[in-house]
């Protein structure tokens, strides 16, 4: 199990580093790590720290089902239709660049303090990764599987079932392990405004009191989330997208 | 009852471009005509608009002008009789040997025994693959499961595009020995896309020439000898051969 030993080296290595940076730093700004992991192994026994958890998981849950449903279709839509694609290319293009987050104000007004807005933000931003690598994916698809598809006899919706939706499915995984990283930081910004419950909130609290440790704890549980998202991508792509190794 | 009329397939004053009456033809005014049981080869240059005629024949392309009949009717979307083998062999790589074999029969809402399966996929040298996607097989290999998807589907029309064009020439060899064996034995009729002269002496019973932009019909060659065992080494073949070389450098 090459793998394990190799992940089990990057963690001694993080460790070491963030050891390291305690030794030099001081504990007025880096927490000591033995310290820290005992702190989150009290916290996790709390129910209030597991709600925490829950809360930022259903956001973030949520948030991508959101964005799935919205993006995969139609991206398939608009990268199989040089028609469609003709009014939403320029739509895209306009819009991909923008920053999402300075939403946030309008999406507050709109939709309250609540969950909605949080969730909203991560779909909105999630959509536009998910449905422009699925286009991109789509518009990728050799034509002779198109050909081929058809000379059996396949329709329109054959076309999607047994050669778009698989063949961009690779791209999707790929485009989900990259927006990873940018759900959890948008998960943060969202959840340190107006909120109580949620993992950004433990956090923010734990800062404004200046509780180091605390805030470490915090840290450690969000980039906990983003590690088992990714890892759950990859293998949710080992798992469908068998053929890419012999690709 | 009516009787069954031997033409098969008919193409009247085809004409085609890609991209609106303004854009410039791929082919003009062509026609060609193809008896039950016949092999057919159409040998030109890339370009010349085979492939397009091609994909008319299979229903798949809607010609600017002319018509398509297909066992007398009028022919304009696939037809579960006809089968297409494409140069890029046309497999899904995300789908096992089997499910890519199978899917034809599927779509079809038709089943097949697992036996028939195995047996198909032995004849063509491909068992013990089932499993494998076509990423794991050579071009070959994979020719031959583009073969056997067609072949289950037990066509009256076999439409072959290039059908050997990526393969080493030994392998080239090996199949097409083997399709002439199916051809023999299953009766159905061939529609083959080539550049390859040896290709067309060695499987064309009829074999027309294209050339030019927009693409016509130069030359029909006759080669009955297609249709015998051991052509290849006969006297026919090489006959064939020169009447085709002959045929190329006149419409050059």
């Amino acid at each position: 199990m090459k793998l394990r030993w190799e992940y089990l080296a990057a963690i001694v290595a993080l460790l070491l580093c963030w050891w390291l940076l305690y030794l030099w730093l001081g504990e007025q700004i880096i927490a000591e790590p033995r310290a820290t992991f005992a702190l989150l192994w009290e916290e996790l026994g709390k129910a209030k720290f597991r709600a925490h958890i829950t809360a930022s998981l259903w956001r973030i849950l949520a948030g991508m089902l959101i964005a799935l449903a919205a993006a995969v279709p139609l991206g398939l839509a608009a990268g199989s239709s040089p028609r469609l694609d003709r009014w939403l290319r320029p739509l895209l293009y306009l819009t991909y660049p923008l920053p999402k987050i300075v939403f946030l104000p309008l999406l507050l007004m709109l939709m309250g303090l609540g969950n909605g807005s949080k969730i909203a933000l991560i779909a909105i931003i999630l959509f536009f990764h998910l449905l422009s690598s699925t286009r991109d994916a789509a518009r990728g698809v050799p034509p002779s599987a198109v050909t081929a598809l058809r000379s059996l006899g396949g329709n329109a919706w054959d076309l999607f079932l047994h050669v778009y939706w698989p063949a961009t499915l690779p791209a999707l995984f790929t485009s989900l392990r990259i927006a990873t990283g940018t759900v959890v930081a948008v998960l943060f910004f969202v959840e340190t405004i107006a909120t109580t419950k949620g993992i950004g909130a433990y956090i923010y609290n734990a800062w404004s009191q200046t509780d180091i440790p605390s805030m470490a704890v915090g840290i450690i549980v969000l980039s906990l989330i983003g590690i088992m998202m990714y890892e759950l991508f990859d293998l949710l792509e080992r798992r469908f997208c068998r053929w890419t190794e012999y690709r | 009852m009516e009787p069954i009329s031997p033409e098969l397939l008919r193409l009247n004053g085809i004409s085609h471009s890609y991209g609106g009456p303004t854009a410039a033809a791929v082919l003009s005014a062509t026609g060609l005509s193809l008896a039950r049981g016949e092999s057919l080869v159409l040998l030109g240059p890339s370009g010349c608009g085979k492939s397009t005629l091609l994909m008319i024949a299979a229903g798949l392309l809607r010609p600017s002008a002319g018509s398509v009949s297909f066992a007398g009717s009028p022919h304009l979307a696939p037809d579960p009789r006809i089968a297409l083998v494409q140069q890029a062999y046309g497999l899904f790589p995300w789908k096992s040997v089997r499910a890519n074999v199978l899917l034809g029969l599927q779509l079809r809402g038709k089943q097949l025994a697992e036996h028939e399966l195995e047996r198909m996929l032995a004849e063509l040298g491909i068992e013990g693959k089932l499993e494998s996607y076509p990423g794991q097989l050579s071009g070959g290999q994979q020719q031959r499961v583009a073969l056997a998807r067609a072949l289950l589907l037990k066509p009256e029309l076999m439409l072959l595009d290039e059908p050997f064009g990526a393969l080493d020439s030994l392998t080239r060899e090996r199949l097409q020995e083997l399709l002439l064996q199916l051809w023999r034995r299953e009766g159905f009729a061939m529609l083959t896309v080539t550049h390859s002269l040896q290709e067309a002496a060695m499987i064309g019973e009829r074999i027309l020439v294209m050339d030019g932009t927009p693409g016509r019909i130069v030359a029909e060659i006759g080669n009955p000898g297609a249709r015998e065992p051991g052509h290849r080494e006969g006297d026919g073949y090489m006959q064939t051969l020169a009447r085709l070389r002959q045929a190329i450098g006149a419409a050059a």
